[in-house]
C-alpha cells in the first residue's frame, strides 16, 4: 500500500489525517530528538574513564543520598501540557469533522453490515451488493439547493449481523467498529474516481480490522468510486 | 536446608528465595513457549498468501502467545525478582506468610498447565484474540472447551496472583528492618509495591469479567449475547482491567531500569522523591484511560474527548521519570556492563513506544491505527522493549547475587547486540504497517505488504535465536563461571551487603539497622536454642541457630494440584473433578491442622508505617477485602450497564416486586446481619475470655450463615419454576450471578467458620482464639456490606 505519507489524498478526510499526523510526528521528532540527543550525550560524555574514581556520593549498601531538583518536574509538566493543549486542539478539530457528517440533503446512504466473512452493502432502494461498495465521486456542482443529484457525500450506517468487526478503509482513513445491536455512522467524500481494475489501491481497499474468526484475513470488499453518470446507472440497475 | 533431599526442598520449600527461583524457571519455560508460538506465525506471515499455519491454528496461536506472555511470562519474570529481593531489600528475613507464598507459584503453574492443556482439549484452545471480544468469545461463535479451559486457567492464575499481592503488600510495610522507612526502599521495591496494587485492584476486576463470561459459556446467561451487554459491555469490563494491566507489566522492569542507572553511573537517582509519586500518579491514572482502546466504538464525542485527555496526561509522570533517569547519569562514572546495557536498552526503547502512545492518545489519528500493526508496534516498545529488556536487565544483575558466580560478560555484550538488532528489525517496521489489520492469517502480494513483513520476521527470528546465547550463558555459568564477590556492582540495596548466594534467613550478621550512613547488623542471640519464638521476638538469628522446620510445607503444592485437577475435570470429566475436589478438601484440612499446631508468621520488628496497629493477618485481610471491592464493584457496574442499555433496546427491566418477593429477600437480609451480630459477639467473648460465649456465637453465626444459604437456594428454585431462569434476560443473568457470586462468599465463610470453630475448641486461651476470629470478623462482615447493596439493587430498585 506504499509507504506512509506518500500515497495521495483521495478524500479529505485522509488529507485531514495526513497533516495531522504529520504535525504529531513533526512534535514526536523534535521531542524524542532532543531526549535522545542528551540520553546519548550523557552516556558519551559519563561513561567511565580509566583510572577516574568514583564519584562522591556514590550508592553504597544502605545508603542513597538524596538528589536532584523537584522543580524540572513542574517545567516538564508545564511544556508537555502546552505540547498536549496544541496537539489535542486539533485532534478534536478532525474528530469533530470526521463524526459529524454533513447535513446534506444529497448525501448517499449505504448500509453496512459485517458479516462472518464479508461486507454487505444495501442502499437506499433496497439494492444490495456484497463484496463491493460503490459510491458516486465528489461533484461540486450538486449543492444543497439542487436536487436528483449526488454530492459525493458517503454517510454509512454500519452494524454486523453476528460478531464484532470493524470497518475501515485505509486509503480514506475512515473506520468504525461494527457491532452486533448497534448502528456506528461514518461518513466521507471521495475527490476522484478510481476502480481496482484501473488503481490497485482500491482494490480490497475495504477491510475488517477487529478479528472476527477464521475469515477475518479474507473479509474486504473493494472500492468503486464513479462518475456521476456511472454512478447512477448502477443504482438504478443494481449492477 | 542444605541438608535436604533436592525433592522436598524444591517441591515443598516455603523460603522466597526458592519460590524465587522457581518462579524464574517457570516463567523462562512459558517464555519460550509462548516465543516459539510467535515464531510460527511470523513464519507464516514471512510470504504473501502461505499456507503454513491453517486460519484457526493461526488465531489459536496469537491469541495463545499473547495471554502466555503477558500472564504467565512477563508478570511471573518480575514476580521471580521479587520473590528473591523484595524480602532482603525490605531487610526482613522472609515474606509475612511463606506458605501463602509458595501456594501462589504452585498455583501459579497448575493455571499454567492447565492453559497449555487447552490446545489439547478437542477444538483446539482459545482463538478470539487475547483481548477475547465479546460475542465472539461466547459459545455461539467458539463452542470449543478449550476456550472454556483458558479462561478457567486465567481464574486460577487471578487467585495465584490476588494472593501474592496481598502478601507483597503486608511484608513490604509490616516487615522492614529499623530505619528502612518507606523512602529509602530502592526503587525495584517501590516498583514492586505498585505493580501489586494495580494488580489487587485491577485482577479482581478481569475476575468479574471471566465470571461473566464463564457464566454465559457454562451457565447459558445472557451477558455477551443479548443487545444490552454484548459487545461494550465486555468492553469496558475487559479494558477497566487490560489497562492497568499494561503498567503491571512495565513496572517491575522499568523500576529495576532506574536503580541499575544509578548503581552503574555511581550516583544517586535523580530525584527519586519526584520518581515515587510519579509512579502513583501513573498508577492511579491507569485506571481512567480504558476507553482509548475503545475510540471506534460509537461512544460519544465528549467520552471520546475525555479519554483522550486522560491518555496524554498519563504520559506526564511517565516523561519525568524518564528525565529522572537521564539526569542520574549526569556526574556520574558509567560502566557498560551487560545490566547496564539492557536498562540503557529498556529505557531507550521505552522512549520510542511512549511516543508513539502519544499517536494513540489521539482519538482522530485512531482511525488509522485501530485494529492495525501500528499498534502491535506500540504495544511491543513498551512491554517488551520497557519491560522485558528492564527484567532481562535484572535477571544479568542478579545472577552473580543468586548463584555467587558471574556470567560470562562478552557473550552478555553479544546478547545484548543481537537483541537490540533483532528487536528494532522485528518492531521497528510494524508501525510502517499502519494499513495492514492485526490478526490476519494471511494478506494478498497485491497489498504490498510482503517485503516489510519478511524484515520483521527475519528480526523475529533473530531475536528469539538471540535469547539462547543467554540461556547458554546463564547456566553455563551458574555451574562453571568464575566466582563472583559479594557486591561486584557497587549496589546499594540490603541484598549487595549479605553472601552470594544469601543465607537461609537472609541477613547472617543479625537485624539490619538503617540510617543515612549506612547499614549495621544487630546480633540475636537465640535463647533457646533454635526455636523462633511465637512472640516474633527473635525474629533473626545467627546462622544455624533457627529452625529450618519453618521453612517447608507440603500443602502448597498438594492444593495447587488439587485445583488445577479439579478445573480440568470441570470440562473434561466427573472422575478429575471429584479426584481434584478431594486433594483440595485434603489440603484444607492438612493446612488448618498445620496452622492449629502453631506456625506462626513472621513477625514484625522494624518500620511498619502507616500500619503501625494493624497485625500483619489484619493488614492482609483489609487488602483482600480491597480486592474484593473491585470485584464486586465491577459486577455492580455490569449490573448499572445493563439496566441503563435496558429502554435503548426495548427490554423493560422487572419492576420491583414483580420476580422478586421482597418479604423473603428482606427476611434472609435480616438473617445474615443478625449472623454479623453474633460475630461481634464472638470477637467481644473472645477477648473477655468466655469459652462458651466464643464458642456459641460462632455456632449461632454458622447455624444463621447456613440458614442464609438454605433459604436462598429455595428462592433459587421458586424463581426457577416461575421461568426465571439463567438465560431468560440480562436481569435474571445478573440476578444470578451477583446472588451466587455473593453466595459462594457465604459457603467460604463458613468453611473458614468450621476451621475457626475447630480452633476456638482446642486453643487455651481465647486471646490465640481472638486473633482468627477478628481475621474472619472482617471478611463476614465484607460479606455482610456487600449482601446490603446487593438487596436494595435486586429487590428495591
Amino acid at each position: 500500500m506504499g509507504l506512509p505519507g506518500l500515497v495521495p489524498a483521495l478524500a479529505p478526510s485522509a488529507q485531514q489525517w495526513q497533516s495531522l499526523f504529520t504535525l504529531y510526528i513533526i512534535a514526536a521528532v523534535i521531542v524524542a530528538g532532543a531526549v535522545f540527543v542528551m540520553f546519548f550525550y550523557f552516556l558519551a560524555k559519563y561513561r567511565k574513564k580509566p583510572g577516574a574514581p568514583d564519584p562522591k556520593d556514590a550508592p553504597r549498601v544502605g545508603v542513597m543520598a538524596d538528589r536532584g531538583n523537584p522543580a524540572l518536574a513542574a517545567i516538564l509538566t508545564a511544556l508537555l501540557v502546552s505540547l498536549f493543549f496544541g496537539l489535542t486542539l486539533n485532534t478534536f478539530a478532525l474528530n469533530a469533522y470526521l463524526q459529524n457528517p454533513p447535513n446534506d440533503p444529497n448525501a448517499l446512504y449505504v448500509d453496512v453490515i459485517g458479516f462472518q466473512w464479508g461486507w454487505r452493502f444495501v442502499y437506499a432502494n433496497g439494492n444490495e451488493v456484497i463484496g463491493t461498495l460503490k459510491v458516486p465521486v465528489a461533484n461540486s456542482t450538486c449543492t444543497s439547493a439542487v436536487r436528483g443529484c449526488w454530492s459525493g457525500t458517503v454517510i454509512l450506517n454500519i452494524t454486523s449481523a453476528d460478531v464484532f468487526h470493524s470497518f475501515g478503509i485505509s486509503l480514506f482513513k475512515i473506520k468504525r467498529d461494527a457491532i452486533p445491536g448497534r448502528v456506528n455512522q461514518a461518513w466521507f467524500i471521495a475527490n476522484t474516481v478510481g476502480i481496482p481494475a484501473t488503481e490497485p489501491e482500491y482494490f480490497e481497499a475495504v477491510r475488517c480490522y477487529e478479528l472476527c474468526g477464521t475469515g477475518h484475513a479474507l473479509m474486504f470488499a473493494d472500492l468503486w468510486v464513479l462518475s456521476p453518470d456511472n454512478f447512477l446507472s448502477f443504482y438504478t440497475t443494481g449492477v | 536446608m542444605v541438608d535436604w533431599h533436592p525433592l522436598k526442598r524444591w517441591l515443598f520449600t516455603t523460603n522466597h528465595k526458592d519460590v524465587g527461583i522457581l518462579y524464574l524457571f517457570t516463567s523462562l519455560y512459558f517464555f519460550v513457549a509462548a516465543g516459539l508460538l510467535a515464531l510460527t506465525f511470523r513464519f507464516q506471515l514471512a510470504v504473501p498468501s502461505n499456507t503454513f499455519l491453517q486460519p484457526d491454528e493461526y488465531n489459536q496461536a496469537v491469541t495463545t502467545h499473547g495471554l502466555l506472555m503477558l500472564l504467565w511470562v512477563l508478570t511471573p519474570l518480575g514476580a521471580a525478582f521479587a520473590n528473591y529481593f523484595v524480602p532482603i531489600q525490605i531487610g526482613a528475613r522472609d515474606m509475612a506468610f511463606p506458605r501463602l507464598n509458595a501456594l501462589s507459584y504452585w498455583v501459579y503453574l497448575s493455571s499454567g498447565l492447565l492453559a497449555l492443556s487447552s490446545f489439547f482439549a478437542g477444538g483446539g484452545t482459545a482463538d478470539w484474540g487475547w483481548t477475547t471480544y465479546a460475542p465472539l468469545n461466547t459459545v455461539e461463535f467458539s463452542p470449543q472447551v478449550g476456550g472454556s479451559m483458558m479462561g478457567l486457567a486465567l481464574m486460577l492464575l487471578m487467585a495465584s496472583s490476588i494472593v501474592s499481592t496481598v502478601n507483597f503488600l503486608v511484608t513490604i510495610f509490616r516487615l522492614r528492618a529499623p530505619g528502612m522507612s518507606l523512602m529509602r526502599l530502592p526503587l525495584f521495591t517501590w516498583g514492586w509495591i505498585f505493580t501489586s496494587l494495580l494488580m489487587l485492584w485491577a485482577f479482581p476486576s478481569f475476575v468479574s469479567a471471566l465470571s461473566l463470561l464463564i457464566a454465559d459459556r457454562a451457565f447459558g446467561t445472557v451477558f455477551f449475547t443479548s443487545p444490552q451487554g454484548g459487545s461494550l459491555l465486555w468492553d469496558h469490563m475487559f479494558w477497566f482491567f487490560g489497562h492497568p494491566e499494561v503498567y503491571v507489566l512495565l513496572l517491575p522492569g522499568f523500576a529495576i531500569a532506574g536503580d541499575l542507572f544509578s548503581t552503574f553511573s555511581r550516583r544517586p537517582l535523580y530525584a527519586k522523591k519526584i520518581i515515587i509519586p510519579c509512579f502513583a500518579i501513573a498508577s492511579i491514572l491507569s485506571f481512567t484511560v480504558w476507553a482509548h482502546h475503545m475510540f471506534m466504538t460509537g461512544i460519544s464525542q465528549s467520552l471520546l474527548e475525555a479519554f483522550n485527555i486522560t491518555t496524554e496526561l498519563i504520559s506526564i509522570p511517565f516523561a519525568i521519570i524518564v528525565l529522572a533517569y537521564i539526569l542520574t547519569l549526569r556526574g556520574g562514572s558509567i560502566r557498560f556492563t551487560t545490566p547496564m546495557l539492557f536498562a540503557v536498552g529498556s529505557l531507550g526503547l521505552f522512549i520510542i513506544g511512549g511516543v508513539t502512545g502519544v499517536f494513540n492518545s489521539s482519538v482522530a489519528l485512531d482511525t488509522a491505527f485501530r485494529g492495525t500493526f501500528w499498534v502491535v508496534g506500540h504495544f511491543h516498545y513498551t512491554i517488551v522493549g520497557g519491560g522485558l529488556t528492564g527484567l532481562f536487565a535484572g535477571l544479568y544483575y542478579w545472577f552473580p547475587k543468586m548463584t555467587g558466580r558471574m556470567y560470562n560478560e562478552r557473550l552478555g555484550k553479544i546478547h545484548f547486540a543481537i537483541y537490540m538488532i533483532g528487536f528494532n528489525l522485528l518492531y521497528f517496521p510494524m508501525h510502517l504497517l499502519y494499513d495492514m489489520p492485526r490478526r490476519i492469517f494471511t494478506y494478498d502480494a497485491s497489498t504490498g505488504w510482503g517485503s516489510l513483513n519478511l524484515l520483521i520476521t527475519i528480526g523475529g527470528f533473530t531475536f528469539g535465536i538471540s535469547q539462547l546465547i543467554m540461556f547458554a550463558n546463564l547456566l553455563w555459568s551458574a555451574r562453571r563461571g568464575p566466582q563472583a564477590s559479594q557486591d561486584p556492582w557497587g549496589g546499594y540495596s540490603l541484598e549487595w551487603g549479605v553472601p552470594s548466594p544469601p543465607p537461609e534467613f537472609n541477613f547472617p550478621e543479625g537485624v539490619p539497622i538503617v540510617s543515612a550512613t549506612g547499614v549495621t547488623y544487630r546480633p540475636v542471640a537465640a535463647a533457646n536454642g533454635g526455636h523462633a519464638m511465637a512472640n516474633g521476638g527473635h525474629a533473626y538469628a545467627g546462622h544455624g541457630a533457627e529452625s529450618s522446620e519453618e521453612h517447608w510445607s507440603r500443602w502448597p503444592i498438594v492444593t495447587a494440584a488439587g485445583a488445577g485437577i479439579a478445573l480440568w475435570g470441570v470440562l473434561m470429566g466427573l472422575p478429575a473433578l471429584i479426584l481434584g475436589t478431594a486433594i483440595l478438601a485434603v489440603s484444607f484440612v492438612g493446612w488448618g491442622y498445620e496452622s492449629l499446631r502453631g506456625r506462626e508468621t513472621i513477625e514484625a520488628v522494624g518500620e511498619k508505617w502507616p500500619f503501625d496497629r494493624l497485625e500483619n493477618l489484619s493488614l492482609g485481610m483489609w487488602l483482600f477485602i480491597f480486592g474484593e471491592i473491585a470485584f464486586f464493584g465491577t459486577l455492580f457496574g455490569a449490573y448499572v450497564f445493563l439496566r441503563m442499555n435496558s429502554p435503548l433496546s426495548g427490554f423493560a427491566w422487572p419492576q420491583p416486586g414483580s420476580v422478586h418477593n421482597i418479604f423473603w429477600g428482606g427476611f434472609n437480609t435480616i438473617i445474615l446481619l443478625t449472623s454479623g451480630l453474633t460475630m461481634v459477639f464472638a470477637l467481644m467473648f473472645a477477648r473477655q475470655g468466655s469459652y462458651r460465649g466464643l464458642q456459641g456465637s460462632l455456632v449461632a453465626t454458622f447455624a444463621l450463615g447456613a440458614f442464609f444459604i438454605v433459604n436462598k437456594a429455595f428462592e433459587w428454585r421458586d424463581l426457577f419454576a416461575s421461568g426465571f431462569t439463567f438465560s431468560t434476560n440480562p436481569a435474571s443473568s445478573i440476578y444470578y450471578v451477583l446472588t451466587g457470586v455473593h453466595g459462594a462468599h457465604v459457603v467460604a465463610g463458613l468453611t473458614a467458620l468450621t476451621y475457626l470453630m475447630v480452633k476456638a475448641l482446642k486453643a487455651r486461651s481465647t486471646t490465640e482464639a481472638g486473633a482468627s476470629v477478628e481475621i474472619f470478623g472482617i471478611y463476614w462482615g465484607m460479606v455482610d456490606a456487600v449482601w446490603v447493596f446487593l438487596f436494595p439493587l435486586l429487590y428495591l430498585l
